[in-house]
């Protein structure tokens, strides 16, 4: 008689595509990621600033109307110079209805991307020791490596998740404020004027989120302790923020050695809110009267920022990340 | 004609000046291959080169007829393995890192999710499947390797050394199943092992390693064969007038420590033993032939190989 009752059956059914296999490793490494009451509630919190950065579009929009819903409002707040301040703003507004769109979906977006990176931030805080800290102590990589998956498919994958966490908390939220800005404004127009927000969105959010994916998939092979691994993507987000001051007094290019500063200054130069604020002051008396004797220093800390050298900065950044992802995960 | 399940040729892996593999050429059949020899010989570098968890530094190996190097991946889809260190995925439960592991090997969510309870039925695992694999024994993490390592019912069947750290009724339990795979599911293992009554139970085929090189490769019976020459008599007294007669027919024998007598008496069977016991009116209480055939094999090849 049998110790155990023993029931083995063969299994005579269709092997998955790698495409499959793949996705299998990104969805697990999403669950693990989301795992926890404090990640779940930092994912929420971009979406909540979404919601308010609809809000703050819809209001624009009403401004732009005739008798729209913040006529009323200006009528009770607004003093008789204010009021007048605010009917000329409106009329500009109105005068430049593809500026005012642009600029204002400019900056919201610009705003809540750099929000929704400081939340996303956080979250991979917490989670970095989860995406392959955690396989190299537990030697969980040989799980995946004794199968058909291949060091690509496996690293492929892990980016995959955490680039499906920080669509979740970062593009998912602008893409979504862009979208719901405009289905709520006065007309259709808006999607067009708009739509060079979008394209900012997506040109710097989609490269940077792939770019901070692949460094923080370095830092987390590093080492088995995550610890370590925390402390080192800590380091890079923040402690290298001093560099910003001292490279004003020694050497600019130290200024790139921080990730923070890397990603400030690319968003500016993409979304360019310099150029905005030029075109308001020149194309609106009631700017240029406030804003026309700045200094084009000042206004050009809004961002007139050049692209190159954080593009290079980022390359290089994810260029390391991935020598070390190779040289650590090398069981595959 | 059946193909080989795993062919090398001049298979090498060297770690600095290290050579953890020389040169190693084997063909093996489907079948229950034991994989033996001492700490340290080369069977898990052998077994990691076969599922490229090593690289190979030279040579070549086909696993299920695909070349390693380059469809080692379509190769590792009928291929499971239960290596001999932990290596679960942390904050996962039993079941759902057996359903984890299916769809890794490709099944899909539904499939595998059946399969995995199915086959942690079958390694004997009960409700502790629903607890996270962090607090398993050692017994429930063994358990877990083998369900996970069938899970997707592959080809070959890589163990290595299954049953450390099980108390004797797991081993027992253990090589049971893993008998059963091979004999009754037709499942080809290869097992890794230091422990020769373990091997000598499970498996048809022998492979002894030792430093870094196969010393022998045969089947199980065919090396008992080679052994079938010698015997080990069984006594109840008068052990000096059986040993006078066995040397008096220049047959080499020795008392062992148990007090039994081993003689090389060089015959297919034991009869010419029983013989010479009966002429000297001696009835044995038992007649063992080509005891520790393996054992023996075993020690003689290492020996040989220091040479």
């Amino acid at each position: 008689m049998a110790l155990l009752e023993t029931g083995y059956r063969p299994w005579h059914g269709q092997v998955q595509n790698v495409w499959k296999r793949r996705a299998v490793v990104a969805r697990h490494t999403m669950r693990t990621c989301l795992r926890g009451r404090v990640v779940r509630f930092l994912v929420i919190v971009p979406w909540v600033l979404a919601l308010v950065t609809v809000i703050a579009y819809f209001g624009v929009g009403q401004i732009l109307v005739p008798d729209g819903l913040m006529e009323p409002l200006n009528f009770y707040l607004l003093n008789g110079r204010g009021r007048a301040i605010m009917d000329g703003l409106v009329a500009w507004m109105a005068l430049y209805p593809d500026i005012t769109v642009r600029a204002v979906a400019n900056f919201l977006l610009l705003s809540l991307a750099g929000f929704a990176q400081t939340i996303s931030f956080l979250i991979i805080t917490i989670v970095i020791p989860r995406l392959l800290t955690q396989d190299v102590a537990s030697n969980a990589i040989v799980v995946y490596s004794s199968r058909a998956i291949s060091r690509l498919d496996y690293l492929g994958g892990k980016l995959a998740g955490l680039l499906g966490v920080l669509t979740l908390s970062w593009l998912g939220p602008v893409l979504t404020a862009w979208f719901l800005g405009n289905v709520v404004a006065p007309d259709w127009t808006f999607f067009w004027h708009a739509r060079s927000a979008l394209v900012h969105s997506l040109l710097f959010i989609v490269p940077v989120m792939i770019a901070v994916a692949v460094i923080a998939l370095g830092i987390s092979s590093l080492s088995p302790k995550a610890r370590i691994a925390r402390a080192t993507w800590l380091i890079i987000w923040i402690l290298t923020l001093p560099l910003i001051g001292i490279a004003r007094i020694t050497h600019p290019w130290l200024a790139y050695l921080s990730i923070s500063h890397v990603i400030d200054r690319l968003g500016k130069a993409i979304f360019s809110p310099y150029q905005d604020f030029i075109q308001a002051r020149d194309n609106l008396p009631f700017f240029n009267s406030v804003f026309g004797k700045l200094p084009t220093e000042k206004i050009q800390l809004w961002g007139d920022a050049p692209m190159m050298g954080p593009v290079i900065a980022l390359t290089i950044m994810t260029a390391v990340a991935v020598v070390i992802l190779w040289r650590r995960i090398r069981v595959l | 004609m059946e193909s080989p399940i795993i062919e090398t040729n001049s298979l090498t892996k060297k770690y600095g000046n290290v050579v953890a593999l020389d040169k190693v050429n084997l063909r093996i059949m489907p079948g229950r291959i034991g994989l033996l020899g001492p700490n340290g010989a080369g069977k898990t570098t052998l077994i990691k080169c076969l599922l490229q968890l090593e690289t190979m530094t030279e040579g070549a190996a086909h696993l299920l007829g695909h070349p390693i190097d380059t469809e080692g991946r379509e190769a590792r889809t009928r291929v499971g393995y239960a290596p001999e260190i932990d290596c679960h995925i942390p904050g996962m439960a039993g079941c759902e890192y057996v359903t984890y592991c299916a769809e890794l090997s490709g099944l899909p969510f539904d499939h595998a999710r059946q399969r995995a309870h199915e086959m942690l039925d079958y390694v004997g695992m009960g409700q502790e499947r629903y607890r996270l694999i962090d607090t398993y024994s050692t017994g429930m993490r063994q358990r877990i390797k083998l369900a996970q390592a069938i899970v997707h019912d592959p080809e070959i069947l890589f163990l290595d050394e299954p049953t450390n750290g099980l108390d004797p009724k797991g081993q027992e339990q253990m090589l049971q199943l893993i008998h059963e795979l091979g004999t009754r599911h037709g499942m080809s293992v290869v097992f890794s092992s230091h422990l020769l009554h373990e091997v000598e139970r499970v498996c048809d085929q022998i492979v002894i390693i030792g430093k870094g090189r196969v010393l022998v490769h045969d089947s199980l019976e065919t090396l008992r064969d080679k052994r079938r020459g010698s015997a080990e008599v069984v006594v109840a007294a008068h052990h000096e007038i059986v040993l006078s007669a066995f040397t008096g027919h220049q047959w080499p024998c020795e008392t062992l420590a148990n007090g039994n007598i081993k003689v090389a008496h060089g015959s297919e069977t034991v009869n010419p033993i029983l013989s010479v016991l009966r002429l000297i009116g001696i009835t044995p209480l038992e007649v063992i032939p080509s005891p520790n055939a393996l054992q023996e094999h075993f020690i003689e090849s290492l020996k040989t190989g220091e040479n």
